[in-house]
């Protein structure tokens, strides 16, 4: 429901758990260069707050919150930035010993975000954002500790469009140690002022009552908002005619090779809805397509994953091999792509990534963290939340819908990260 | 027939049957109304088996050979994969191998009843030829590989090597290239006939099911049986003296990990579990975000995100580790060596006994709600004899003498080794310890 012009509540009542769940989301405009300030931000507001100046009394609050736990996620989709923060805690009857629990945990999140700590000129304390700049790149030059994650990174900045906001997911080294005390302010203020609100509530307790608990403990940001302009998806950019190819040079044992396909669209685009049908086919069901062929018959590797990146329209699929193997995988990934291209995939796969789609989305909805996360992240960026909607979209693919879309998807690059001496075999 | 038996929880709206019958492993059904139905066999065996008896004879295990078995029994006589035919019935198959513990388990919405009996027939129809296990070995060869690559398994065997230098925990789970290598379909075959047995697993299922309903999808199915077994736990060894190891690897900055053996907890379940709970209070008021030693750490700059710490509890060897990443791992130690040693002298207070108790019954509380997780926590504790409902109630019995009381039994500042992964080149700028 619409509880003001560009605020949104979404309620799910359910007394089958022993949890409760509750998340706000604040959707604004994505600026170059801002990332990281924007991802030190939101875990900023998680760390103290005006009632709990010091992370240690902060946390301790939580812990006597029946360890209440606070998560918070800060997404680029688009032209736009999401900070979803959410808070999960035991719901009204287990909480024996705090009465009108929810409430209590509810103003609590309310004052971390709305009344954070600040020094004397009303900005966050320089110690904490340094804190947070040093774990921010600590997590930034940490990727390079996971080959897959380094791999994945890599094939990210290949394909990335410099024309418009496809910036890394955490922003660069010399972005996060650009971030200054203004720099947060102004983020802050942003994300307050100028963004799309969404409160989402999964519990026992009526809706009436969460309303009042939003109208009485986020009074500060219950104001009409205009609606954001943007896209969802980036401009459409095409490969790189001939394939790029890159090979670094590494430590270890494992090869990990990189493979990346432009798609025709994204999730949020017309055509897009065909997308968890494919990546099930290719990585994600029981005796997928890469898992069978590229793993169980070719006997190349252990881990093969399909990843899709959605709003920049990527397909990523990532192995660890032996050095040397490359050439075979490749050509063994080939050989999958132009079977689903040619419509030759099997009823009974198909059918088994009907059933998986049906189970993951089933699933989602059987926790009420996982319910209020998914929901609230599909609301503030238009997407469906109806699971029975997302059921019939997976149900109406198939294997010539697959065809069709995997005909129009093009290779890109090919990244290679080898171990030192490795040779490389076309 | 069938014996069946309710155990019920009416203060957390939870219950739960354990069935009986001959021929069948021991099965624990948890009712939960989901659309998901979860079921897990677990075996007896894992990677710290490495011999057994049967009668007389006592017979070794290569090093991986569980492991192995977990791969290739999806394999069966009539060519197809156990994987594909679950996959027809819309089930999604797994499985893993710890140190103690094989584990086959599925997922599905649909044909629950066809999926089990397939579960349990395809683990005791083992298909075993010189093709199927050279083509597993090679995958396998590329799992270890992985594992080889990953700084954190590094870091995780390197200090169990540590804490237990003639245990096979020390050892990766999926074996060596060489003892891989070394592996035979007729081991594998003398190994499975041993293990593989009713009286050597348990199943654990939960969904939208009765005694009745799960009784009816094993009807007619029957395990082998055997009594002349008999698993041989290896012997930990003495307490090893503290030590410190460093190795490099692609890291951005050194990884550490301070670990310390624990003596295993005695006396009836109940009492094991109270000895378990106490230590993780102690490991929270030691480590997490609300103490005061992380409080320090990060204050000082020497760790930007709490520490990760867990107990693990084997028979003969349990040890508690805290690991994370720091340019100064060795000032690090130093600091927990403090903390430890200022546990012991001067304990946790009531209120803070109180306030973590209560953190630790909520996290419990919170984890009946999912139940594949429950799945996994029944598959994990019951066979040490601990019921996982009971667990929230247990922490309500703690008082703050007897936590102070076991983890002063537990700890010692003397007993701590550490371990750590520094980068291959010292491309940070920061000062880092000496070497």
């Amino acid at each position: 429901m619409m509880v003001l012009p560009g605020v949104r509540f979404s309620y799910v009542m359910t007394e089958e758990y022993k949890n409760a769940s509750f998340a706000v989301g604040f959707k604004y405009p994505c600026k170059r260069g801002a990332s990281s300030a924007d991802l030190i931000l939101s875990h900023l507001l998680f760390r103290t707050s005006e009632d709990y100046p010091t992370n240690r009394a902060f946390s301790r609050r939580l812990e006597e919150l029946y360890a209440t736990d606070l998560s918070v996620q800060s997404l680029r989709y688009g032209d736009h930035r999401a900070a979803l923060f959410q808070a999960t805690f035991l719901d009204e009857p287990y909480a024996t010993e705090i009465p009108d629990f929810t409430r209590t945990v509810l103003s609590f999140l309310a004052g971390a975000i709305l009344r954070p700590a600040r020094d004397g000129d009303g900005l966050f304390p320089k110690e904490e954002i340094e804190r947070e700049k040093n774990a921010l790149l600590d997590r930034i030059r940490g990727i390079k500790n996971s080959k897959t994650a380094y791999a994945h990174k890599r094939l990210s900045d290949l394909t990335a469009d410099p024309r418009r906001y496809d910036v890394p997911e955490y922003g660069t080294e010399s972005e996060a140690e650009a971030v200054t005390q203004k720099q947060l302010a102004l983020r802050y203020r942003a994300m307050l002022d100028r963004s799309e609100i969404c409160f989402v509530y999964a519990g026992s307790l009526e809706k009436e009552t969460v309303l009042g608990l939003i109208r009485d403990l986020f009074a500060r940001v219950l104001t009409p908002r205009s609606p954001l302009k943007g896209k969802a998806c980036m401009p459409r950019r095409a490969p790189h005619s001939p394939i790029l190819r890159v090979r670094e040079e590494t430590d270890g044992e494992q090869a990990i090779l990189g493979l990346s396909y432009r798609m025709p669209t994204g999730f949020s685009e017309k055509g897009g809805e065909c997308i968890p049908m494919l990546s099930a086919v290719l990585s994600d069901a029981p005796m997928s397509l890469l898992f069978s062929e590229v793993r169980e018959k070719g006997g190349f590797c252990y881990s093969i994953r399909a990843v899709v990146k959605s709003s920049n329209r990527n397909l990523f699929i990532i192995c660890g091999i032996a050095p040397g193997t490359e050439g075979p995988v490749e050509r063994a990934v080939s050989r999958v792509l132009s079977a689903v291209r040619a419509g030759k995939i099997d009823p009974l796969l198909l059918s088994a990534a009907l059933t998986y789609v049906k189970m993951t989305v089933t699933t989602v909805f059987e926790s009420v963290e996982d319910t209020v996360a998914f929901v609230l992240f599909r609301i503030l960026f238009g997407r469906k939340t109806d699971p029975d909607e997302l059921i019939a979209d997976a149900e109406n693919v198939t294997a010539e819908t697959l065809s069709q879309y995997l005909k129009k998807t093009r290779p890109d690059v090919v990244y290679l990260l080898t171990p030192k001496g490795g040779e490389q075999n076309g | 027939m069938a014996d069946v038996e309710l155990r019920e929880y009416p203060a957390f709206r939870e219950k739960y049957w354990v069935i009986r019958r001959a021929g069948l492993p021991e099965i624990y059904l948890i009712p939960k109304k989901r659309s998901t139905y979860y079921a897990s066999l677990r075996v007896g065996i894992g990677s710290y088996d490495r011999t057994y008896r049967v009668g007389d004879r006592v017979y070794p295990i290569l090093r991986g050979c569980a492991h192995f078995l977990e791969h290739k029994l999806f394999a069966n006589p009539d060519g197809t994969d156990a994987m594909e035919t679950l996959r027809d019935l819309g089930a999604d198959a797994n499985a893993y191998t710890t140190g103690t513990t094989t584990c086959y388990l599925f997922s599905c919405r649909e044909n629950f009843a066809a999926s089990l009996r397939e579960l349990l027939n395809f683990v005791s129809t083992p298909f075993f030829t010189r093709e199927n296990v050279a083509a597993e070995k090679k995958i396998i060869l590329q799992e270890a590989a992985m594992h080889r690559d990953a700084p954190q398994s590094r870091l995780y065997h390197a200090y169990l090597a540590q804490l237990y230098p003639d245990h096979p925990i020390r050892d990766e789970i999926v074996g060596t290239p060489g003892s891989i290598g070394r592996i035979t379909p007729a081991h594998l075959m003398r190994v499975y006939s041993a293990f593989y047995h009713a009286g050597n697993m348990q199943l654990f299922i939960s969904g939208d099911l009765t005694p009745d309903d799960v009784l009816a999808a094993l009807s007619g199915v029957s395990l082998p049986v055997r009594d002349d077994f008999v698993r041989i736990q290896p012997a930990a060894g003495p307490i090893t003296k503290p030590s410190a190891r460093t190795m490099h690897g692609r890291v951005n900055k050194p990884l550490f990990a301070v670990s310390q053996a624990l003596p295993e907890p005695t006396g009836d379940p109940i009492e094991k579990h109270r000895r378990m709970l106490a230590v993780s209070i102690g490991n929270a008021h030691l480590f997490s975000d609300s103490g005061a030693l992380y409080t320090a750490l990060r204050k000082e700059g020497l760790l930007t995100t709490p520490p990760a710490c867990f107990a693990e509890w084997n028979p003969g060897v349990c040890f508690v580790s805290v690991s994370g990443e720091s340019a100064r791992p060795k000032i690090v130690y130093d600091m927990i060596r403090e903390s430890v040693r200022d546990l012991i002298e001067n304990g946790i207070g009531e209120e803070d006994v109180r306030r973590l108790t209560r953190a630790e019954y909520a996290g419990d509380v919170a984890g009946f709600d999912d139940a594949e997780g429950l799945t996994d926590a029944f598959c994990a504790l019951i066979p040490e004899g601990i019921d996982p409902y009971r667990s929230a109630s247990v922490f309500t019995t703690l008082t703050t003498e007897y936590v102070n009381s076991v983890l002063r039994e537990v700890w010692s500042p003397d007993r701590l080794h550490l371990t750590v992964i520094r980068p291959n080149k010292r491309t940070v700028s920061e000062t880092e310890d000496e070497e």
